[in-house]
């Protein structure tokens, strides 16, 4: 307990960072921004489309974490998987502004033949992977995101994004077909119905 | 095979030092702090907004205050005529008493005598002050002979009044024909009985029709026109927000393309007629056209064949393009640049296309009066909607190839939706803000929500409902 006690008082920890700032030393954000900017920065660009969209959600990400400061508990974890999760919850919010369609259902065929020796996605480096993930279509790149990424369940999912559980499996199998058919380098084409 | 478990790990190391890539651009630090900082423009922003609601506070409640002044002799007529009563209870009734029709106004024991002449004399000269435009409150002699011409002139015409109709009624019945109008004419008419009856009418006779006799007296409160003329012209135009809402089958067919679409504007004219059903509720019939654009867009893959390729350019035909309102057919003209290799190409495109309808629309409303001020009113209402589509039109806008060598030169629409609904039904609510001009002409804000109840487009398993805002003035005219 008074490691813990110590370890929280020590002037580079978060906490005491988040103690300054609420107490109104405004400065000591940037410590935090320049500590967590390259972690939630990756968030912001596996959700967004182009680079220029996902510093737009860094920058809100950055202000719902200031505003909402007061009510970060540490005992329910620590600094970065607080700050993460809102990112995510940002980014969603954007998503959803677009009135992009988060629900798939069984109507969308993509066509993407395997090739026989596709590149395996886990080889890929984390920048390459990213960019990957960006050309998903917006449905399919939220399903991906949150449950292969960000941990969150099908029925968590399902929640978040008013779809139903069902509609969130079929688009996971369908993004994860669609990134080995862009590693196969092979065309898409979309048909309806 | 892949292992999503590795890719897990690999975003949720959060050893990223050596990722630079991840670095954002220095200025974002900059708008974040911007945000987060107190700004002085927001907190001007803040007070303007302030000080324009605090101006709309005591502007309602000047008015408020004005329509109070304005009931301020009803109240004492009231008041007075509970001391009539108590005065009167002692005394034998001669003629007959007022049956209460209205909840706060006592039954008036009604007699003959000094006091309960004085009584009424004194509310009558009030009453009657504006008719004969006399400024003070306070009864002067002046205005007692006023009065006493006044009231001479009543009586001439009650008598005449009861010559023609050979029938009196008491000044119960008399209570039961005045109800209709409001409470102030009520005890208006309470306090001028007894000098009429003093001076002309015989204990226990009936009297009938007295009511036009009290023209000169009435009051020119807005419900009491609204009563007497309950036919209003209307003519309106509004400025509409149009949206359209796809299906989740439609959606998820779309969303592979990134179908996007934006919101439409146009405008709504309109006719019709209000009939006012009680001194609160009234029933309109709207007649209107209206005019609506929007614009769509999406991403398609355009293959470039250069084997029908004609003076560099290659004629796509039949491309099936998506709407809000189901698919249409296009003919697509790309131009290739001449230094561009003569491989056939598929083009990842963006497509964009515009939309425009016409529809003629019948609505039905109830509207009903929240508050109603000297000069203002405001009214909620709800409706049923009726939409016909004369017009859907669709236009290629433009193409954006995201290819340098290879460019958009024409393209047209070849055929249109099919499975529209040309007829559709809507619930509309609606919010007014009135605002009387003069006896006859009213202006109002008008603002209206309209959502459709069936589909305007349908196919099997894709539909799409709309729905739309609109904002615009409305003049009535009384008939």
């Amino acid at each position: 307990m008074a490691e813990r006690i110590l370890h929280m008082n020590h002037p580079a920890t978060d906490y005491f960072l988040i103690e300054q700032i609420l107490q109104g030393d405004k400065k000591k954000f940037e410590i935090l921004y320049k500590r967590y900017s390259r972690m939630i920065h990756l968030v912001c660009l596996r959700y967004a489309k182009t680079s220029s969209e996902a510093e737009d959600f860094l920058q809100d990400s950055f202000v719902s974490i200031f505003k909402g400061l007061d009510k970060y508990d540490l005992d329910k974890g620590n600094f970065s998987t607080w700050s993460k999760k809102v990112a995510v919850n940002v980014c969603l919010q954007h998503l959803r502004k677009k009135s992009f369609s988060f629900y798939l259902g069984n109507l969308t065929e993509i066509v993407s033949p395997q090739s026989n020796d596709p590149t395996p996605l886990d080889n890929l480096s984390l920048q390459e992977l990213t960019k990957k993930i960006q050309t998903l279509p917006t449905g399919y790149r939220a399903v991906f995101n949150m449950f292969i990424i960000d941990g969150f369940s099908h029925k968590e999912i399902a929640v978040k994004l008013g779809i139903t559980e069902s509609s969130s499996r079929s688009q996971l199998t369908k993004a994860k077909k669609y990134l080995r058919g862009q590693l196969s380098h092979q065309n898409y084409k979309v048909t309806y119905g | 095979m892949d292992n999503f478990d590795n890719i897990f790990d690999k975003f949720n190391d959060e050893a990223l030092g050596e990722e630079q890539w991840l670095e954002p651009t220095p200025d974002v630090y900059g708008r974040i702090e911007n945000e987060i900082s107190d700004n002085p423009r927001k907190r001007l922003l803040f007070w303007w907004i302030l000080s324009g609601i605090s101006i709309i506070l005591i502007s309602l409640c000047s008015f408020m205050l004005l329509n109070k002044e304005d009931k301020s002799d009803k109240r004492d007529a009231d008041i007075s005529v509970q001391n009539y009563t108590t005065v009167q209870k002692d005394h034998t009734p001669i003629v007959s008493s007022t049956t209460p029709k209205l909840s706060n106004i006592e039954s008036v024991k009604k007699d003959e005598n000094e006091l309960s002449k004085k009584t009424a004399l004194l509310n009558s000269a009030r009453l009657i002050q504006e008719d004969l435009d006399v400024k003070t409150q306070i009864p002067t002699t002046n205005n007692h002979l006023h009065l006493k011409d006044h009231i001479k002139n009543v009586s001439n015409s009650l008598k005449a009044n009861l010559v023609n109709n050979k029938e009196v009624k008491t000044s119960e019945a008399f209570s039961k024909e005045q109800v209709i109008f409001n409470k102030r004419e009520l005890v208006n008419i309470q306090f001028l009985d007894p000098f009429v009856r003093n001076e002309n009418i015989r204990p226990n006779t009936r009297m009938i029709s007295l009511s036009p006799k009290f023209a000169s007296i009435e009051n020119n409160d807005r419900d009491d026109q609204k009563i007497n003329k309950p036919w209003s012209g209307i003519v309106g135009i509004h400025y509409l927000n149009w949206s359209d809402k796809l299906n989740e089958n439609y959606r998820t067919a779309l969303s592979p393309a990134d179908f996007n679409k934006s919101d439409g504007s146009g405008q709504h004219i309109y006719i019709g007629i209000d009939r006012e059903l009680t001194s609160k509720v009234s029933g309109q019939l709207l007649v209107g056209y209206s005019n609506i654009s929007t614009s769509s867009g999406h991403n398609s893959i355009l293959n470039y064949d250069n084997s029908s390729e004609v003076n560099l350019e290659n004629k796509l035909e039949s491309v099936t393009l998506a709407t809000p309102y189901g698919f249409v057919n296009s003919d697509i003209s790309i131009r290739r640049d001449e230094n561009a290799s003569s491989d056939d190409v598929q083009l990842f495109s963006a497509i964009h296309s515009k939309h425009n309808l016409r529809m003629m629309n019948v609505n039905m409303n109830v509207m009903y009066q929240l508050i109603s001020l000297k000069r203002v009113d405001m009214k909620i209402g709800t409706g049923l909607g009726y939409h016909r589509l004369l017009e859907l039109k669709n236009d290629l806008d433009y193409i954006n190839t995201n290819h340098s060598e290879y460019s958009f030169v024409r393209g047209a629409v070849t055929e249109n939706q099919m499975s529209l609904n040309n007829g559709f039904f809507s619930s509309d609510l609606m919010l007014t803000l009135g605002y009387i001009l003069n006896d006859q002409l009213s202006s109002n804000l008008r603002f209206d929500y309209s959502q459709s109840l069936s589909p305007l487009f349908n196919d099997s398993n894709f539909s799409s409902t709309s729905r739309y805002y609109s904002l615009g003035l409305q003049l009535m005219y009384r008939l």
